[in-house]
């Protein structure tokens, strides 16, 4: 028998609109494209499409020594440079069984936690304009980190791209009015972190935006791979600096700030907090870093040549879990050279995070990641 | 009147305006990025001319020597109009603006109506450029600025018509002429009765400026220009400057109606010396006020912003109009509106407040589409 | 070709909870600096990894890294677990032939394994069976070759460089160069190999593309020609004479290169002193040193080119210079330094400035090269 007529012959055809936010867009912090299926306001599918910035960042290490390398992970994370060149020698100097100098851990800590200050500060601006402030926000937090690469260019002579750390300490040493430099920096960027608080924190609109957007629960955020930020957000208490303690974190008294819901408003607070905590622990580093001794190991060669083996060394840098995987095979140069790029993974479940929201979401939840395009290509 | 023959009295008046209006854009260009430069610790423009304040007239010429770029597909005639049809209805409707009581160009009895009717038609020119642009972007600016100017033309028009039904006129109350309407604040400006109705246009007033917060038409996907972004030089100029002429507009109504104009305090005999400055340094007040909120305040989402209009400002524009009513039906004294008004404001206050703070409700997870895409193995 | 040799130390306790909950599956514990590591059959990958994430005593839920190796003969993929109930970490590699890469997929397990799968797939060509949605990640479509795998042309250059520092240091410890040349020779022709293949895999992408072939057959296509090129290649190599050390080597082309440089210098100081002399200046001045150059560079045209000797370089001042000789150029050059420096403390002292604080110090270093020869 005959199935019957379809009874809404006649019903309105819609089609859903592709919308491409595409490579080149203002909003999308970098090369990145998302092809998104939208049903009038709301979005039903995401896909991301990443790639525009590959440039073999894992394969041109093979042909280069250890301590060349140093210049490719400052390039992959380029708004916290020390953290990524943290790792990396971390990953040598546990394939050595290098032990660093006390004096290089301390300038190591007040570096890396300055970088992590510096870069939540490039975050609140950057996510403000996503979330329409005309650039106050933006403005403010671009402010605190002049001051901060003042200090960095006094250090290593570099704004970006520092290529500072070495495997067994630090290329060399601070300048001499280095703490009373810094003290300035933790005094100008507390009270910039002040301004900006009370610029974002409370502001009605931005609750309204950000509130209760696209809430991450701890299950899935242990399941996709979150870290960083993203699943301190989500309420789990997991902090590398505490969890899996590197270089001398454990002499360090600060707190985890974590979120309740995992959405966007709580990563812009976890963030936020974040930065305070790390200039308490650069504080206390000051404090206690040696005035003077070596810095850098005694005893190595021109030519760094670990034994054969392997190691995936890991640090809490800004974005998350920036994991370095490194396989030697007793020559000069590492076998295997892999970079986990805490953008990369925090970027993957974009999709699942993404999908069920309306446009202008898309963008802020995008934003609230805090991706950097050139760790998740690579 | 100047020299008695209503045509050169007109024309006269007509080339004052033809004049002050590109000043007026550039003096407000310039203000306001110097203003925001401010509240964001930075100077604003500095280099071209002392202070910068040439900077404006540099962007002019720089808009003006633009090569005219209409995209191929463009719906021609309405890509090209449309920024016509956007300046225009602002334009006309400054001709009926009194600024004192001599200084306008033609007062009409029905001055507030025609304002608001006129105005209101430059919504056709944005639908018009969004359209002509054909470009999904833009199509889909249009579609939320139309959306968005709509839906708070309404509380607009009703805030003013409220305060136009309980002004004192020397024949009873309520009238639709601005003068009118500033004589009677001779005592007290009518802020001081009608709060509601001022906090109701004035957060209308930001919206039908598509500034922050509600600048979604314009920040489609947080940049790309929403209607405008096809256009280019003289054409987006003429978009720009109708939303200056708008910013006048608006505060110098806003001030004229319920601050008093140039009557409170200083009383309508002083002469043009002293009111001018007065009613300047009232819309500069609104003025700044407008640059201040757009420098620190986020945008909001279309359906936040429809939210709010049609279920916040709205029921509250109808409410002040009938208290407003029932004040002019029962003989009520003025301390009645006042307090009506206020316990309104009060009100106003606390639903926007919860409004905002309300936690967003979820939304649904990944749908049954791409739940189709899950592994199983 | 494992670089951590599997050990029968006693196991760490997450080993331990492994081999309780896993009686079955056989595993070999590879110590590394910050994890246990452990190295599975790639048949009982899955029920290791399902029974990894699902078991109480070892709940491993988070899938931090996962990566692929090219070991030559076999591929590897490490995985790196931790588990945030338990807080301990591990990392499981699993090997499989090169010439059959596949390997079951995690994605039901860990969804953090989507892109990292999709990137190990792009970028060594291991297959991920059961991954919903296998393509490429970061590369285009249809790019042809696997390029982290160490057959692609970059790891040509990477094996002859190790051997080419090995090889230096062998001959600086012995003190004979003499066999410099053959190594040189041998990273010509491996770098001119790998230029060779390069152009065959641009050309055959070409072809490919040209006849509109789709991404799989043109990856074929690549593939074959990269195929059909070594066998060629190989036939060439095995039928070519030894490599002639006709080609001077590069060591001595550079020393040449820089003593020639050296003269040039000379020339032109020696024709700018003479200039300015005569009274010359600006235009005229860079006239005469013109003219100077091009009559030295006509001398060196005409003298019959030094051949490069074919003889170890022992001889002549193109010699690596004895550990004494250095330690006598260093001191020399320091004590130079030294008398500059003090002569333009006196000088400055004196209150000369410019042109006779030069000639000042100039005067102090002629006296003490005078000094230096007649000593």
């Amino acid at each position: 028998m005959a199935a019957p007529a379809p009874e809404h012959r006649h019903e309105l055809e819609t089609i859903d609109l592709y919308i491409n936010v595409g490579p080149q867009h203002p909003a999308t912090h970098g090369v990145f494209r998302m092809v998104l299926t939208v049903n009038g306001e709301l979005v039903e599918d995401c896909d991301p499409v990443i790639g525009y910035m590959h440039r073999g960042n894992e394969k041109l290490p093979e042909n280069c020594d250890y301590r060349q390398a140093i210049g490719y992970h400052d390039r992959t994370d380029y708004l916290a440079q020390f953290n990524t060149e943290w790792t990396f020698c971390l990953a040598v100097e546990k394939l050595m069984g290098l032990e660093v100098p006390e004096r290089a851990e301390y300038i190591r800590v007040i570096l890396g936690e300055l970088n992590r200050v510096a870069s939540h500060m490039m975050w609140v601006g950057a996510f403000g304009t996503d979330v329409g402030f005309f650039g106050t926000p933006f403005m403010y937090a671009f402010r605190e980190r002049e001051v901060i690469q003042d200090l960095f260019e006094a250090v290593t002579g570099e704004r970006m791209m520092y290529n500072y750390f070495r495997p067994g300490g630090v290329a060399w040493d601070l300048p001499d009015d280095f703490e009373e430099h810094c003290r300035y920096v933790i005094e100008h960027v507390r009270r910039g972190i002040d301004d900006l608080d009370a610029l974002m924190t409370d502001n009605e609109v931005f609750l309204a935006r950000c509130r209760g957007l696209s809430p991450v629960t701890p299950e899935q955020a242990i399941n996709w791979g979150l870290s960083g930020p993203m699943l301190r957000a989500c309420g789990v208490r997991h902090d590398l600096r505490r969890a899996e303690p590197y270089s001398i974190y454990d002499r360090f008294d600060f707190e985890i700030p974590v979120g309740t819901q995992g959405d966007v408003y709580d990563r812009y607070l976890v963030r936020m907090e974040e930065m305070r905590q790390s200039l308490r622990i650069v504080e206390q580093a000051l404090r206690q870093m040696p005035r003077n001794g070596p810095i850098m190991a005694a005893g190595l060669k021109r030519v760094l040549r670990p034994p054969p083996g392997e190691v995936y060394a890991r640090t809490e840098s800004p974005r998350g879990e920036y994991g370095v995987y490194i396989v030697s095979r007793g020559g000069d140069k590492p076998w295997r050279h892999k970079v986990r790029g805490a953008s990369f993974c925090n970027l993957s479940p974009l999709r699942e995070m993404v999908v069920g929201n309306y446009v202008a979401d898309a963008i802020i939840i995008l934003g609230s990641i805090d991706i950097v395009l050139c760790e998740v290509d690579r | 009147m100047i020299g008695d023959n209503p045509w050169l009295d007109g024309l006269l008046r007509l080339l004052v305006i033809a004049v002050a209006i590109p000043v007026a854009v550039i003096v407000l260009n310039y203000l306001e990025r110097k203003v925001i430069g401010r509240v964001q610790n930075r100077l604003g423009p500095m280099r071209v001319g002392p202070y910068g304040t040439l900077q404006a007239v540099a962007d002019t010429i720089k808009l003006l020597t633009k090569e005219d770029v209409r995209p191929h597909s463009a719906d021609r005639w309405t890509f090209e109009l449309a920024p016509y049809v956007v300046v225009v209805p602002s334009v006309v409707a400054l001709v009926t603006l009194p600024l004192t009581e001599d200084l306008f160009v033609r007062n009409l009895a029905l001055g507030l109506f025609f304002i608001l009717a006129v105005s209101t038609l430059s919504i056709v020119g944005l639908v018009m450029a969004g359209w002509g642009s054909d470009n999904k972007y833009a199509i889909l600016g249009a579609m939320r600025s139309a959306a968005q100017l709509i839906s708070y033309e309404i509380p607009l028009v009703m805030a003013a018509v409220a305060v136009a039904m309980v002004a004192h006129t020397p024949d009873g109350r309520g009238t639709l002429d601005l003068v009118q309407i500033v004589d009677g604040q001779g005592r007290v400006p009518y802020i001081v009765w009608q709060s509601l109705a001022f906090f109701i246009f004035t957060v209308a007033a930001l919206a039908e400026l598509y500034r922050q917060p509600f600048d979604i038409p314009v920040a489609e996907s947080e940049v790309v220009g929403g209607p405008f972004v096809e256009y280019s030089g003289m054409r987006w100029a003429m978009f720009m400057m109708a939303e200056y002429v708008n910013l006048v507009l608006l505060s110098v109504l806003a001030s004229l109606v319920f601050l008093g104009g140039w009557n409170w305090p200083l009383g309508n005999q002083v002469g043009p010396a002293l009111q001018v400055p007065l009613i300047v340094l009232k819309t500069a007040l609104f003025i700044l006020f407008f640059f201040w909120a757009r420098a620190i305040l986020p945008r909001l989402r279309i359906d936040q912003l429809m939210a709010y209009s049609w279920q916040v400002l709205l029921p509250l524009a109808f409410y002040q109009i009938i208290a407003n009513g029932l004040v002019l039906v029962y003989d009520w004294p003025d301390v009645v509106l006042g307090l009506l008004s206020g316990a309104g404001t009060v009100a106003a206050a606390y639903l926007t407040y919860r409004m905002v703070r309300r936690p967003a409700p979820l939304r649904a997870r990944v749908p049954a589409a791409a739940a189709a895409r899950e592994v199983s193995v | 070709m494992s670089e951590g040799a599997a050990t029968d130390q006693a196991l760490p306790p997450v080993l331990e909870r492994v081999r309780e909950a896993l009686p079955d599956i056989p595993f070999q514990y590879v110590p590394t600096p910050l994890d246990p590591a452990v190295v599975v059959a790639r048949e009982h990958l899955l029920p290791f990894m399902t029974a990894l994430k699902e078991d109480e005593r070892l709940a491993f839920d988070y899938l931090r890294c996962l990566s692929g190796v090219d070991y030559l003969d076999e591929l590897e993929v490490v995985y790196h677990l931790r588990s945030f109930r338990h807080g301990h970490t591990i990392a499981v590699k699993v090997r499989m032939p090169a010439d059959d890469p596949r390997v079951p997929s995690v994605v039901h397990l860990w969804k953090a394994a989507d892109w990292h799968e999709r990137e190990t797939w792009e970028m060594f060509g291991i297959v991920f069976e059961g991954h919903p949605d296998l393509r490429p990640l970061l590369t285009e479509e249809g790019l042809g070759y696997y390029p982290l795998r160490k057959s692609h042309p970059l790891a040509e250059i990477e094996d002859w460089q190790e051997n080419l520092l090995e090889e230096v240091e062998r001959l600086a410890a012995v003190g004979a160069p003499a066999a410099a040349p053959e190594a040189v020779d041998e990273r010509a022709q491996k770098v001119a190999l790998a230029q060779k293949k390069a152009e065959v895999i641009k050309k055959a992408r070409e072809e490919a593309r040209a006849k509109g072939l789709s991404a799989e057959e043109e990856r074929r296509y690549v593939q074959e020609a990269l195929k059909r090129f070594e066998e060629e290649a190989a036939k060439e190599a095995a039928a070519a004479p030894a490599p002639a050390a006709a080609r001077p080597s590069p060591a001595d082309e550079r020393a040449q290169k820089v003593a020639l440089a050296q003269k040039k210098a000379e020339v032109i100081k020696k024709a700018r002193e003479e200039a300015r002399a005569q009274g010359l200046s600006g235009e005229e001045e860079r006239k005469y040193v013109q003219e100077a150059v091009r009559r030295f560079e006509e001398e060196m045209a005409a003298a019959p080119a030094p051949a490069p000797p074919p003889q170890p370089p022992a001889a002549q001042g193109k010699a690596p210079l004895t550990p004494a000789e250095r330690a006598a150029r260093i001191a020399l050059a320091q004590k130079k330094a030294e008398v500059i420096k003090k002569a333009r403390e006196e000088a400055r002292a004196k209150g000369l400035t410019g042109e006779e604080e030069r000639k000042y110090v100039q005067e102090a270093l002629h006296r003490l090269e005078q000094e230096g020869e007649g000593g």
